[in-house]
């Protein structure tokens, strides 16, 4: 019986590789809750209208309210001249267009159906799970890959990421351009394909996508480029590293852009809901700390005020009072020196971004159509077994998640310098992976705290969670397959 | 047999012709005695700014307690205008387009109350009543003089004025044109029951001539006072300037108000404690506080409920600081507003009705309501253009509106302004009114000057200055506070210590290692 079993074993290892499995479980798990009615999706919170409008789709108009409680799945297109001028610059466009003409040449010219938007990003994130599975499993046809590619399924299919596929937020872009760029680079640290100009075009193009695909992910250029940098030790011919440092310009180019793009409203509805949801939270009465800095302490009344108030507010940030006595005097420098002042007050707002940093599933919006029998705002609980067990446990102060980052930098620092003793590069690669994902672990909150406060913090800390997960699969992966204090496999000559 | 079929034939033909005439022959629609007004348009034509004269002409009726029920002339049915209204305003903002609904044409032909026509089209019947003929002025700049006050127009490309009416005709205000041989023309004409203004304007003496009209013509005969208002007041505005701006008006005896909207939370802050200061310090100089409602954002017809304790709290916070409004003043569409009015406005008895800017219905029904007195809000700016000013006449109650300004820099031109308009301005502590509001379960009253909470009277007592002993929040003790915070210092240098002696045991393992291999 044992022999039977390994036997079959053994014929099913041959032919299907773990990267398969990862593969068609994430097809199967995320086709479901994507495309089988009641589909789910996430509704709009308001910000759909910057990714559609300057594509040519149109909200229709509808006697109910198309905000946050259902997800809404048709949307016009339009006919004529689309007089709507890019509200943001962002590469998520191509990836509307594309689904828009997909929708045109398959259902229709006048309507468009979000499930198409569900289906472009559903395909490439499958390719995506597909390359990040066979990155951590290559070459091995172990049970223990079997489990990394089942663990690769559970963390990155998990609801809570695909849920934004059917939606015009720009996290989907973002998930699939990281899962890339980190699968591209553990394929070149793998040496999984004899050729490595496709895994290098791979890593920079997605890294240019994601970067570009949202305004806050300009800054994340720098941690980005610390990845690159460990492509320089690749190869040591001429051409190859000029590749690279044309590469890493690029990247670098792609942050200042996106952050040249930032228009002065973005400026202000940002230095406003920093100043409301971040200066004056966390502590006890802000007003003297305010005074102190050069403000007028009856700003302090504006605690907890969003740029576009949700219902009745005393003054609308967006008139001339507000924007003269107040946005006109604060800046980026502003608040950095505040929080220099108030330290304790900013220690309180990275502890809460801490604790919002695992939740990854929107909790503002609801998830089901309206009709598919779920209240206002109803959250699925399908497949989120990751999410809200990582969400519940994972604990929330931001000592930990430093004191975590330190860990892995110290873990993967040993594994490139055994590595860089062994004049190998894959140990080097794979650490300037692990500290450019820590450093967007780490930063990122600190960005969002200090760009925009705690409003919509949850959404702000998307790219951390992710590559936070990405390491740490990358952690299991290599105990899994003994490689975490070097990469050289048993057998394997030096390079 | 024959002659009796004759006959029932006659009678049902004569039946017949009595049942069409009657039909044919509308009974005359009496008005009745009450104080409503139906207000029809013809369309808003928000290129000239039609929606800011149908919002003027709905404060002035609301200063006036008419209630009025503003219907857009496309939108009116047949029988609508009945006797249960005072009144009925017709109101043409765009010439070429015109009022077409015949319905409405014959149901006010057959009206019987007062009725006046505002703008251009003019019909033959309307005419008729007025007892005069219609006159087109083409290509003009006139002068409207009324008494001794008179401001000049700006140019006119078309306009219909009346022209031979009889000697009984009452005619406020007059036109005159600036040509070699000045002709005259009137400007308001009220013949019986009927009336007609050539046009409307939302500022300066025309303004106030049209008010003069319409008074005239509902038989309001009362002259007042206005209300020095300052507007643009919030927490966040420049305060010292209000502050010096109302030390200036107690110095010079010049009683005022302030239109101020506040904050429903955050009231426990240092900065509410200062906010509130300044306005104590108002109240001293003899100002009066009007609380404006909020701003609005995105929310829904189901948010009247949340409006509702936002304006409770407004009152409630306002007190523990000895702040006390007399009124609620709003933009004039919140009195359009079911939703709007009946969660804010409809608590106070005295109200202050701005003009519109950024119109945000919740639940618009064009019905609106009245207090027991309303200011109406015009701009001093748009009075300092009028010659003679302080001759000025105001037929409705009116708040004449100074804008705070953000900086001190301006507050000479400021205080110009007002010494410059020199009007004997209405004092809310000697007026025989008393106002009240009303929210949850306190009520606030302004009686000769003194004020009444829950029916108790209640001395401004408390100093000018913040008092920051009330808001600041006990500090609550935490047990084992100490305990934990040594707790997490022993833990911090336990986890120092073993990360020391790691690395320590890494260096000697690693050194382990190579020998055995060097052996």
């Amino acid at each position: 019986m044992n022999n039977w079993i390994k036997n079959k074993g053994r014929l099913v290892t041959r032919y299907v590789s773990p990267a398969t499995v990862a593969l068609v479980l994430a097809a199967i798990i995320s086709g479901i809750l994507l495309f089988v009615p009641p589909i789910h999706g996430l509704a709009d919170n308001g910000d759909f209208y910057r990714a559609i409008l300057s594509n040519g789709i149109y909200r229709l108009p509808s006697s109910h309210s198309q905000f946050l409680d259902y997800v809404i799945t048709k949307f016009g297109i339009f006919k004529y001249f689309n007089e709507n001028n890019t509200v943001v610059m962002s590469s998520q466009s191509l990836f509307v267009r594309f689904a828009l003409l997909l929708n045109k040449l398959f259902y229709s010219r006048s309507v468009f159906d979000l499930r198409f938007m569900g289906a472009v990003y559903y395909v490439f994130f499958l390719g995506a799970v597909y390359l990040l599975a066979k990155s951590l499993t290559y070459p091995f046809r172990k049970i223990s890959s079997y489990v990394i590619a089942v663990l690769v399924v559970v963390i990155f299919a998990d609801s809570s990421f695909t849920l934004y596929f059917n939606s015009f937020f720009g996290e989907s872009e973002m998930l699939i351009a990281t899962m890339y760029a980190f699968a591209a680079i553990m394929l070149l640290v793998k040496k999984c394909y004899k050729r490595r100009w496709p895994a290098l075009l791979l890593f920079f193009v997605s890294t240019i996508l994601m970067i570009t695909s949202k305004q806050q992910n300009a800054p994340l250029a720098l941690s980005y480029t610390v990845i690159a940098i460990g492509l320089f030790f690749l190869s040591h011919v001429k051409v190859q590293k000029i590749m690279v440092a044309i590469g890493i310009a690029g990247i670098l180019a792609s942050g200042v852009l996106t952050y040249l793009a930032i228009n002065s409203d973005f400026n202000n509805i940002n230095m406003f809901q920093s100043f409301t949801h971040g200066v004056l939270v966390e502590t006890q009465d802000p007003s003297k700390k305010i005074k102190q800095q050069g403000l007028d302490e009856e700003f302090a009344l504006m605690r907890s005020q969003n740029y576009y108030a949700k219902q009745f507010d005393a003054v609308k940030p967006t008139g001339k009072l507000v924007q003269k006595r107040l946005l006109s005097k604060m800046n980026i420098v502003w608040i950095t020196k505040y929080y220099l002042k108030n330290q304790r007050q900013f220690m309180n707002l990275m502890d809460l971004a801490a604790k919002d940093m695992m939740v990854t599933q929107v909790k503002a919006v609801g998830d089901y159509t309206r009709g598919a029998g779920h209240r206002a705002g109803a959250q699925t609980k399908y497949f989120v077994l990751y999410s809200s067990y990582v969400g519940a446990f994972f604990p929330g102060k931001f000592a930990f998640i430093c004191l975590l980052v330190v860990g892995f930098i110290t873990v993967y620092a040993v594994g490139a310098y055994v590595d860089f003793r062994q004049h190998r590069y894959q140990g080097i690669l794979r650490f300037c992976l692990v500290l450019g994902c820590m450093t967007v672990v780490v930063f990122v909150p600190i960005i969002s705290v200090i760009g925009d406060g705690d409003a919509d913090l949850a959404k702000h800390l998307f790219m951390a969670p992710l590559s936070l997960d990405l390491v740490f699969i990358l952690f299991i992966s290599d105990i899994l397959n003994h490689t975490l204090w070097h990469t050289k496999r048993e057998g394997e000559q030096h390079d | 047999m024959i002659k009796k079929w004759r006959w029932s034939m006659m009678v049902l033909l004569g039946l017949l012709v009595f049942s069409i005439i009657t039909v044919i022959k509308p009974v005359p629609v009496a008005a009745a005695e009450t104080n409503r007004v139906l207000l029809v348009y013809d369309s808003k034509n928000t290129v000239a700014h039609g929606e800011k004269k149908i919002d003027v002409l709905q404060r002035i009726l609301t200063s006036m307690n008419l209630s009025v029920k503003t219907v857009k002339a496309s939108n009116y049915h047949a029988g609508e205008l009945n006797a249960t209204y005072t009144g009925v305003i017709t109101m043409v903002n765009w010439r070429q387009a015109g009022l077409k609904n015949t319905q409405f044409e014959t149901d006010r032909a057959h009206f019987t109350g007062i009725k006046l026509h505002i703008g251009d089209c003019l019909t033959g019947t309307e005419a008729k009543d007025l007892q005069g003929k219609i006159k087109v002025l083409n290509e003009q700049q006139l002068i409207l003089k009324n008494g001794n006050d008179q401001q000049l127009l700006p140019f006119s490309d078309h306009l219909e004025v009346l022209d031979q009416l009889p000697v009984n005709a009452i005619k406020v205000g007059q036109l005159t044109s600036q040509q070699t041989d000045q002709k005259t023309y009137d400007y308001g004409v009220i013949v019986g029951k009927n009336a007609y203004l050539p046009y409307l304007k939302t500022r300066g003496l025309s303004l106030l001539v049209a008010e003069q009209t319409i008074t005239q013509l509902f038989g309001q005969t009362q002259q007042y006072q206005p209300l020095l208002t300052f507007t643009d007041v919030s927490p966040y505005a420049n305060l010292k300037v209000l502050d010096q701006l109302s030390e200036y008006c107690y110095k010079r005896k010049i009683p005022f108000a302030i239109s101020t909207t506040t904050v429903a939370d955050n009231t426990d802050l240092q900065a509410f404690a200062q906010f509130t200061a300044f306005l104590r310090r108002i109240e001293k100089r003899n100002g009066v506080i009007f609380v404006q409602a909020p701003v609005i954002g995105g929310a829904t017809q189901s948010d009247g409920q949340r409006l509702s304790e936002m304006f409770t709290s407004y009152l409630v916070s306002f007190s523990r600081y000895q702040v006390y409004p007399v009124g609620i003043s709003a933009p004039g569409y919140w009195n359009q507003d079911q939703v709007l009015r009946r969660n804010s406005l409809a608590k106070a008895n005295h109200w202050l009705l701005l003009p519109n800017t950024d119109v945000t219905y919740l639940k618009q029904d064009n019905k609106s309501q009245v207090a027991n007195q309303s200011f109406m809000a015009v701009s001093a700016a748009s009075l300092t253009t009028i010659q003679n000013q302080s001759q000025i006449k105001f037929n409705v109650p009116t708040a004449v509106t100074v804008l705070v300004p953000s900086s001190m820099k301006k507050i000479h031109i400021v205080e110009r302004e007002i010494s410059g308009l020199g009007f004997q301005w209405f004092n809310f502590a000697q007026s025989k009114t008393s106002t009240e509001i009303k929210s949850g379960t306190t009520t606030v009253n302004y009686r000769q000057g003194k004020y009444y909470v829950n029916g108790s009277e209640e001395p401004i007592t408390m100093s000018d200055q913040a008092h920051t002993k009330e808001s600041v929040q006990p500090k609550t003790k935490v047990l084992f506070k100490s305990f934990f915070k040594t707790q997490g210092q022993i833990i911090g240098v336990f986890f120092g210590i073993v990360f020391i002696v790691l690395l320590i045991f890494i260096l000697i393992g690693r050194r382990i290692y190579r020998n055995m291999f060097k052996r």
